[in-house]
């Protein structure tokens, strides 16, 4: 078979002195830029992009992808360790994985999210190796009438997912949504909501100094309360947990291998479509792996499979995002966006061709991602305890130190100050909103998928030139439609069914 | 407890190293010639684009020029009304510079509100073009432009074409190109350049109009994208099989360019400095095959002439949106 | 007076929520609706106002569910001294600079949690000066440098 062929001198380029160098320093520049908050991977390889020019392309890209996924496995550290999610795509870790750390289990928390990267990396790649042009094409029968019905469909169903009443959840979300209308509309460039008493606000708000106050800034508020409340009682003095185990057992590893599974096939084909994949994939991983568990009540207090199937999921997207931009040249996201400027920048331009006319550079990427991949685990593997014994840190300790790690984070993004405005205000919103009960995961879908919403309202009215009636008669529009409806009336079945039970 | 010491100590240590380490870096910024220092371009875009990338090849290629070097910093947002206002209102002295584009600093300003006006920034030279393209899914019905026309009028109203925003400069020249043929398209409004081609290769829109950097990248040989036709007066370098709409009977250009723009009061003397530097930057050949590998179109013009084009085609943006009524 | 204070704050949340639902409904009417061929920007926005406001109605007649008591005595006093101290940050940022404000605030937080003068010192200035060190110095972010300049 000549895929066989082709991987094998794949690694013949990937095995080259300098491309292990490239793919070992894209892993550990990842992973350094997926723990420092504000610095995301579309900054970090944007800064790199220029020192890339000078040297060969394939190399360049080796080192351009490792900071791309790098980065995705280092943004489920700082969630772990102090809730504070270095990326949207983390967001969903730390509703379990914070609450391991919490109980001295950090340290089976980052072994899983490190495995489990690990593993939906590798199975990716496998994915792009074997299935690149098929999917791709494939991805391309989604249009803006889809991407609506699927923007309504996961704004309708997974703020369920995280738990909470429901009322509580969709306020959230619409809170999300509206937070992102703020600024230019994604499709008219009009400025909206930007009242000329805050200027800054035209820009927008960008959701990561929101992600940041809503868990990092207010768990640091919370955990003041906890530290002075504790400290006035003897038996709370030493309430910093121990660590109970460093490596996860076997039964976490059991109860693990299912979620990753899941977790990493659902990434993939979510990470196929345009928009905010990998995002989107850690919360549908989160919620099919609560309504298949055993002990559903388990979630959000610490579950190893919250942590283990979204960790996976959002890995395997990463890679399901390559697919496009290799086989199409076409990149569905600003990080994909960048590597293909530094493509170009060497005159290569990537697309169907690529395959054909740069073999060393298509292969060689691809095999260097196993590599890279194994490296990942090799590199984290060994840091897990360091990391792990921070979580034991008193919280007289780390709770300033986390409030200056969001500060700084925050103002990095764009150099704003409006940032650290966001970042401060959301934290004391956050810290209110969780003493009322809510758990601010919807707010962030709704930021994220908001967009993508609005967008392809506009677009889908145009292209079925103002006839709705028409979403009926596309096949995944209508089955999308149909399944909302049903999600809609099922509790008022449910409601009719029980009525009609308690007559009989 | 022993051990506690030492690592105080060395804390302590640490401490005062940090702190000196900053005083000495922060003392070494002294004024003197321009540039004495770091010069600042920015960007009203995110990472990833054409006005991103060029404007870091630009500050790659000026590390003679401006030996301090020079970093780009990414201001995205509100239209690129926020980097821009960010430039306009920094300080003059020639270390904040804006890479920046036909919209944000002319034709734009009719639709959007922004915070300044053409008045608050000075152009310092002319960078470059991103002519206007007109891709399309390969398909028996048209292969050129002439076909694509007879087809839109043939068939009024159905034909839609993905453009990079309702006040992007792409979607002016197609509202100019539609008039010249006299046939109607329905301009259906992407989120930048790039979310337009899945859209035409998925047939949501039959056509796209992007930028020359961006068409390049998928309209090539063995890919499903044709470019039917530039809207430029001669072919441009990077795509050199793309024929011009004047060369098919439709005479309509329309490009986006791209500036480096200061605030209004930075002094003379210092524009000078950094128009004459950059003007040979420009001129390298290093960067100029750099550009030409990304159908980038460098066109140096100096600040006259820059402003008396961008005039003009402030004039012909305001035709346009007071037709379509779009102005504010 | 537990359960008076649970509802307090959950009221207050979703009061909250339905006045910035109301801002945000009158802020799209200013704008367009546009059409069944083309939404325009006003549309989005306001369907989502309308489901906040449904959802906090709903929420201020349903009561305080899940709601947690809010912290008494010197807890209280403590979370109201932190967000001061967050809140009053970047008002200070542009004027003092972004060394001096941040080491006040890390410093001022670890004191009010208790620690140790010298410690909080210690712990402010050695935390803040490798932030500067690592984002400043090594990546380059311009942190504002207020009056003294870093």
């Amino acid at each position: 078979m000549s895929v066989w062929n082709d991987l094998l001198f794949g690694f013949s380029v990937a095995l080259l002195p300098i491309n292990l160098l490239a793919a070992a320093s894209g892993a550990v520049i990842g992973t350094i830029v997926g723990v420092l908050p504000g610095l995301g991977p579309a900054g970090a390889i944007a800064v790199l992009l220029p020192i890339t020019f000078g040297i060969d392309p394939s190399t360049a890209l080796v080192l351009l992808a490792g900071i791309y996924y790098g980065s995705m496995y280092g943004g489920s550290i700082t969630s772990i360790l102090v809730k504070v999610p270095g990326e949207a795509a983390s967001v969903v870790t730390t509703l379990d994985g914070y609450q391991m750390a919490r109980q001295g289990r950090a340290g089976p928390a980052l072994a899983i999210a490190a495995i489990g990267s690990w593993v939906a990396g590798t199975f990716g790649v496998i994915g792009i190796t074997f299935l690149a042009p098929m999917l791709a094409k494939a991805a391309l029968t989604f249009g803006p009438p889809e991407y609506l019905c699927l923007a309504a469909l996961a704004l309708l169903l997974l703020p369920q997912v995280t738990g909470g009443a429901i009322w509580k959840s969709y306020a959230l979300v619409a809170v999300g949504v509206l937070i992102a209308t703020i600024g230019q509309d994604p499709t008219g460039g009009l400025i909206r909501f930007a009242p000329d008493f805050i200027p800054p606000l035209r820009q927008g708000i960008d959701f990561v100094p929101v992600v940041m106050g809503l868990y990092g800034v207010a768990e640091v508020l919370r955990s003041a309360e906890e530290w002075i409340m504790s400290s006035g009682r003897p038996e709370h003095v030493t309430s910093t947990p121990k660590l109970a185990q460093l490596w996860p057992s076997r039964e976490d590893l059991k109860r693990s291998a299912a979620p990753i599974g899941r977790g990493t096939v659902l990434g993939f084909l979510i990470g196929l479509l345009p928009g905010p994949g990998n995002i989107i994939s850690t919360y549908i991983s989160y919620g099919l792996e609560k309504k298949l568990s055993k002990h559903p009540e388990e979630f959000g207090k610490g579950a190893i499979e919250g942590v283990a199937g979204p960790e996976s999921a959002n890995n395997s997207a990463t890679a399901g995002q390559l697919i496009p931009l290799l086989a199409l040249g076409i990149p569905f996201s600003s990080i994909t966006g960048l590597l293909l400027g530094g493509i170009m920048i060497h005159g290569i331009v990537p697309g169907p061709r690529l395959i054909v006319d740069h073999p060393h550079l298509f292969w060689g990427l691809i095999a260097s991602m196993y590599i890279g991949n194994v490296m990942l685990l090799i590199l984290n593997l060994p840091m897990v305890g360091l990391f792990a014994k921070l979580s034991l840190l008193t919280p007289r300790l780390l709770t300033p130190l986390v409030l200056l790690f969001c500060i700084v984070g925050a103002f990095s993004i764009n150099n704003s100050l409006m940032d650290v405005w966001v970042l401060i205000l959301s934290g004391c919103v956050g810290y209110l909103l969780q003493k009322a009960g809510y758990e601010p995961a919807p707010l962030v879908l709704g930021m994220i998928v908001g967009p993508m919403l609005e967008a392809s309202l506009t677009q889908t009215g145009l292209i079925i030139e103002g006839n709705w009636l028409q979403l009926f008669s596309r096949p995944l529009t209508a089955i999308m439609l149909a399944l909302m409806i049903a999600v809609l009336l099922w509790p008022i079945f449910t409601r009719a069914h029980n009525r009609s039970k308690k007559l009989a | 407890m022993r051990s506690y010491d030492r690592l105080r100590r060395s804390f302590m240590l640490g401490a005062v190293l940090a702190v000196a380490a900053a005083f000495a870096l922060s003392a070494c910024s002294n004024q003197s010639e321009y540039p004495s220092k770091v010069v600042k371009i920015i960007v009203p875009f995110g990472p990833g684009g054409p006005s991103d990338l060029n404007a870091r090849m630009i500050a790659e290629h000026s590390k003679t020029e401006f030996p301090k070097g020079i970093v780009v910093t990414n201001a995205p947002g509100g239209s690129a009304t926020t980097g821009t206002f960010q430039v306009v209102s920094a300080e003059p002295d020639g270390y904040t510079w804006l890479y920046g584009g036909t919209a944000e600093l002319a034709s734009a300003l009719h639709y959007i509100p922004a915070p300044y006006t053409r008045d608050d920034y000075q152009l310092v030279l002319k960078v470059g073009n991103m002519p206007t393209v007109l891709l399309v899914k390969k398909d028996p019905r048209w292969s050129n432009l002439k076909e694509f026309v007879e087809y839109a009028r043939n068939n009024p109203g159905t034909v839609k074409v993905g453009t990079p925003g309702d006040a992007s400069v792409n979607r002016l020249v197609g509202e100019m190109f539609a008039e010249t043929a006299g046939i109607k398209l329905v301009m259906v409004p992407f989120s930048g350049n790039a979310a337009v081609i899945p859209g035409v290769l998925g047939g949501h829109v039959q056509a796209g109009l992007l930028n020359a950097p961006d068409a390049k990248a998928h309209a090539k040989e063995g890919a499903d994208i044709l470019a039917l036709a530039v809207f430029a007066k001669q072919r441009v370098a990077g795509i050199p099989d793309v024929p011009t709409a004047t060369e098919q009977g439709f005479d309509v250009t329309g490009t986006v360019s791209h500036y480096i723009a200061v605030p209004k009061a930075t002094p003379k003397k210092v524009v000078n400095v950094i128009h004459d530097r950059l003007k040979k930057v420009l001129a390298d050949p290093a960067y100029l095959k750099a550009e030409e590998a990304v159908a980038f179109q460098v066109e140096y013009q100096d600040a006259a002439v820059a402003r008396k084009e961008l005039d003009r085609w402030y004039e012909v943006a305001g035709n346009i949106y007071k037709r379509l009524g779009m102005k504010k | 007076m537990k359960l008076w204070q649970q509802r307090s704050v959950s009221n207050l949340v979703a009061l909250v929520q339905l006045i910035v639902a109301c801002a945000f409904m009158a802020g799209a009417t200013q704008m367009s609706f546009g059409s069944l061929q083309k939404p325009g920007p006003a549309v989005t926005p306001f369907i989502f106002a309308l489901i906040l406001a449904v959802c906090s109605i709903v929420a201020l007649l349903k009561g305080p569910q899940d709601a947690e008591p809010m912290p008494q005595g010197e807890a209280r006093r403590t979370v109201i001294v932190v967000s001061a101290l967050a809140l009053s940050y970047p008002i200070a940022l542009p004027w003092l600079g972004f060394s001096i404000s941040t080491v006040l605030l890390v410093g001022l937080v670890a004191y009010s949690l208790k620690m140790a003068r010298q410690q909080a010192i210690l712990l402010a200035v050695v935390s803040v000066g490798i932030s500067y060190l690592i984002f400043h110095l090594l990546l380059g972010v311009p942190f504002p440098g207020g009056l003294v300049g870093f």
